[in-house]
């Protein structure tokens, strides 16, 4: 009995050393800090190539203005500064307790969040919206005195996306729809992919997918090819315009790429974020801050990044000031209307 | 593995060759994923096991079939802000035959095949990392028999073939989005491992206390490491302390 009771005390006396088991802690300093952000970003990020970033010369430029003496505040400052050359609005840092966070390249992202106003549209320009309710941000309405169907789509998140076949049938009298998706936050590609197919005139591949898979910049796994696809019992192929904008982001512009493969749709407004790629982990400091950026490389079937380029291009350029909205007035669902008048007759 | 036997009568008393079992205890331990996060944590939460136990005549072989279930929380020494969940789940059907018997103690070997899961998740899975393994392993247990009402247990279980899933390199890519709402796709799309690259085994001490020839009650410490050696490497050991019931029949 004895020799049972030693034997168990010495195996929960080992069992509880867990420097033994696990090895060494990360240590919570300014210089670790700095080191552990910049090596994550270095071994996994997965738009250096696409974004010709010189990773290496940055550490060079940030990493000696980090001591031990740096407070949060300044660490904070040094690491906005390291992540804001990515210029890529997917890596985000963010504080211990969520309070406090840093977009990379996001000022036109921000800029144009009072450039747009759900209500605006609803008050002036529809006749009536119904908000489908099972999903995070999808409505639909009639333009004032139009023949013309509004749909807006301000997530890519949501539980159904097979409900726009619904929104499709009760729009499909009109003779053209206005699909508005400024402000899109993103979310999840194949949603966007769903929805789309709604609107499909046909199956094409628009894009491909690696995924970052090892330690060089350079290192990913085999090209995934994302096509159209038609979805429903019934496409919707008369005129759509889409309106987008700088904060029309992610899936949501995955959702652009599907809809502007298709001969029927034109995009009017500004240019999206260009920030495709999907983005991995939340990935953790030793001080409780935590970031994220993408891991996935997302290509034009003829092999152009899509990180990087700019984002997709409207077909008709025009975008509001906050002073348009504050003076009522949505210039740009004004001239999408007033496009579907002049190219198609349709009033 | 064999964490409550239900052969706590010896073979003049013993009326029942099958019994089941429920034990609850806690968990202990220490997780480093680095395909979660760089950083320690200590684990610490509920543990419930059930068990079912069948044992031949002359307990000459045992066949038992065990459940684990624990749900405790990860903590980060640095900041109380990354405080995460893991979940882990454990199946075990095992069968040990005795090869030798030297007065009030028993040796068995045998074999066992244990389907392990464990999900390390963070704030509703912004972070998350698994390690499932599914195959099959030596077994021994020593068991001795101090009286008709006390017996304690010792076994030891070293995984030798193992299917092992875990997060790709990055913890995403194309096959987990596309199946992100299947996780038994995710956790079964396993590739074969040996002692190469996963170490692991449990180390099982078992008191049984006879209360009647009907019921038994139990005390269990298991010690389980596991040390993945890959990019992203795992070391995790759990110390189990665990009490329950067990039904004879």
């Amino acid at each position: 009995m004895k020799q049972i009771f030693y034997l168990i005390i010495v195996i929960l006396t080992l069992s509880s050393c867990e420097k033994l088991i696990l090895g060494e802690d990360e240590v919570n300093s300014p210089e670790n800090n700095f080191e552990l952000l910049w090596t994550d970003l270095d071994k996994s990020y997965s738009n250096f190539e696409a974004k010709s970033i010189d990773w290496n010369s940055l550490y060079s430029i940030y990493r000696p203005q980090v001591s031990s003496n740096t407070t949060d505040s300044e660490l904070w400052t040094i690491m906005s500064n390291l992540i804001e050359h990515l210029d890529d609005s997917h890596v985000a840092i963010y504080s211990a307790d969520g309070s406090k966070s840093f977009k990379s390249g996001y000022t036109l992202n921000e800029q144009s969040i009072p450039e747009f106003s759900e209500d605006l549209i609803s008050t002036k320009y529809l006749e009536s919206r119904t908000v489908v309710s099972s999903e995070d941000d999808l409505s639909y309405g009639k333009v004032k005195n139009k023949d013309i169907g509004y749909i807006y789509l301000g997530t890519e998140d949501g539980q159904n996306p097979a409900v726009i076949d619904e929104v499709v049938d009760v729009l499909k009298i009109h003779r053209a729809i206005i699909l508005d998706i400024r402000q899109n936050t993103g979310g999840d590609d194949r949603y966007a992919a769903r929805i789309a197919g709604a609107f499909a005139d046909s199956e094409k591949v628009i894009y491909s997918v690696q995924t970052r898979n090892g330690v060089n910049h350079n290192d990913f796994d085999e090209k995934n090819f994302h096509s159209t696809k038609k979805e429903g019992d019934e496409q919707f192929l008369k005129p759509v315009i889409l309106l987008t904008d700088r904060k029309t982001i992610s899936a949501g512009e995955i959702f652009c790429l599907h809809m502007k493969s298709f001969d029927h749709i034109t995009q009017i407004g500004d240019t999206t974020a260009g920030d495709f790629a999907t983005t991995g982990n939340r990935s953790f400091l030793s001080n409780g801050w935590n970031f994220k950026y993408p891991v996935q490389l997302f290509l034009r079937p003829d092999g152009e990044y899509l990180d990087g380029n700019g984002g997709n291009i409207p077909d008709v350029y025009i975008k509001n000031s906050e002073s348009d909205i504050l003076a009522n007035q949505d210039k740009v669902i004004e001239k999408a209307i007033q496009y579907l008048f002049d190219e198609y007759g349709i009033e | 593995m064999f964490g409550n036997q239900g052969f706590s009568q010896d073979s003049a008393t013993k009326s029942y060759n099958n019994s089941i079992g429920f034990r609850v205890g806690y968990d202990q331990g220490y997780l480093k994923d680095l395909n979660f996060s760089p950083l320690n944590y200590n684990e610490g939460g509920l543990l419930y096991a059930l068990n079912y136990t069948n044992q031949s005549p002359n307990e000459k072989g045992i066949f038992n079939v065990a459940f684990e279930f624990s749900s405790p929380q990860l903590k980060a020494k640095t900041s109380g802000y990354l405080t995460s969940y893991l979940t882990m789940a454990n199946l075990e059907i095992a069968y040990v035959r005795r090869v030798t018997t030297k007065e009030k103690l028993s040796l068995y070997l045998g074999g066992q095949y244990s389907s392990y899961l464990q999900i390390a998740d963070w704030q509703d899975f912004e972070s998350f990392s698994f390690l499932a393994s599914h195959g099959i392993g030596i077994k021994g247990l020593l068991s001795y028999n101090l009286d008709s009402k006390h017996r304690f247990s010792s076994s030891l279980f070293i995984p030798v073939f193992q299917f092992l899933a875990r997060p790709p390199y990055n913890g995403i890519d194309e096959e987990v989005i596309e199946n992100q709402d299947n996780i038994e796709k995710i956790i079964f799309n396993a590739k074969p491992t040996s002692f190469n690259q996963y170490l692991a085994f449990d180390w099982r001490i078992n008191y049984l206390f006879s209360l009647s020839k009907r019921f038994d009650l139990s005390a269990t410490y298991l010690l389980r490491y596991q040390n993945l050696s890959e990019i992203n490497k795992v070391i995790h050991l759990q110390n189990q302390l665990s009490v329950g019931l067990n039904v004879n029949f």
